[in-house]
């Protein structure tokens, strides 16, 4: 059966082949939510216009390469989290990543969470704050390539074969990876209690 | 404190429910307008295809987009290798392999090591 949501995306892409630009904004239109939903996943909130506006502009050059076999939103959400990878490998190249400090509310928060207690029952809006500032200053100390592994099977849980499909690498790669991030995590984790504040 | 397997399970779980979710997000006024300008400064595509023609008019453009940040680091290296094989002397070493070649192996690791033959 031939899916219309596709068939749709792909007449539209035939017109910017073909040479009419403005049939571009019709794509920008539909999709401009969906990649912006993926930049907020992966970016600090005030670069995610500037990145979003990075992978259209990637998109719309490599439309000449879509095969056509494969869904526009799923080629376009690799666009995006590729931009994303790039984007933190640049901010590393250039030590940009901001390397924030945790507190004893920090120190709460996880032992709060790894407690007996089900972590569900801390949910709530003021704890997802705090999860949210431990998940950056961890994420903040591993590479660009391992932030994006996070990300991608720790928050959002894609499976290993995703996780490789939208950073172009090996599953075994992404694999290996998987588990030494999770070793780094926890050991990162663990340090939280006993390494002072101002050392961080 | 460490962590064990199932602490991790759970830290994992407070992470996955920590990022803003998709009804947060505030496209500002003009964004799209101006990703469009962006798109139309850029030259009308071409579909891409695999005819011998456009392969090779685009391997013809790789190398003339790469040519000049190439041909700086090129001449340096030709200039380095020219100034290596001056200063060597391949001459020298030349006429050396050449002495091995034409004297018995016995007698030219004698001589060339200074033992007596007795």
């Amino acid at each position: 059966m031939v899916d219309l949501h596709n068939s749709g995306d792909f007449q539209v892409i035939h017109r910017v082949l073909a040479g009419d630009i403005n049939a571009f904004e019709t794509l920008l239109e539909k999709y401009q939510n969906h990649v912006f939903i993926i930049m907020s996943k992966h970016l600090p909130q005030d670069m995610v216009e500037e990145i979003a506006h990075e992978t259209f502009i990637s998109a719309y050059k490599s439309l000449g390469s879509f095969n056509f076999e494969s869904n526009f939103s799923h080629w376009l959400s690799k666009i995006a989290v590729r931009t994303c990878h790039d984007f933190w490998r640049k901010q590393y190249r250039n030590h940009e990543v901001p390397m924030s400090s945790l507190t004893d509310k920090h120190q709460n928060w996880l032992d709060r969470v790894t407690s007996t207690q089900s972590a569900l029952s801390y949910n709530q809006a003021q704890r997802r704050i705090e999860a949210h500032e431990v998940l950056e200053w961890a994420m903040a100390r591993l590479s660009a390539t391992d932030r994006m592994i996070v990300s991608l099977m720790y928050v959002e849980g894609y499976s290993g074969k995703e996780a490789a499909e939208f950073l172009d690498m090996s599953l075994a790669n992404v694999k290996v990876r998987s588990f030494r991030v999770r070793h780094k995590l926890k050991k990162l984790l663990a340090v939280i209690d006993v390494q002072p504040e101002e050392s961080l | 404190m460490k962590l064990t397997n199932k602490d991790f399970e759970n830290v994992k779980e407070a992470f996955s429910n920590c990022r803003p979710q998709s009804g947060s997000i505030k496209v500002s006024a003009g964004w799209q307008q101006r990703v469009m300008q962006d798109v139309r400064s850029i030259e009308p595509l071409k579909q891409k295809t695999d005819t011998p023609y456009d392969l090779l008019s685009q391997l013809l453009e790789g190398i003339h987009h790469h040519f000049w940040s190439i041909a700086p680091v090129a001449c340096a290296f030709i200039l380095f290798l020219s100034i290596l094989v001056a200063k060597i002397d391949i001459g020298t070493e030349y006429e050396l392999n050449q002495f091995f070649y034409e004297t018995q192996s016995e007698n030219s690791l004698y001589q060339s090591l200074n033992f007596d033959e007795s």
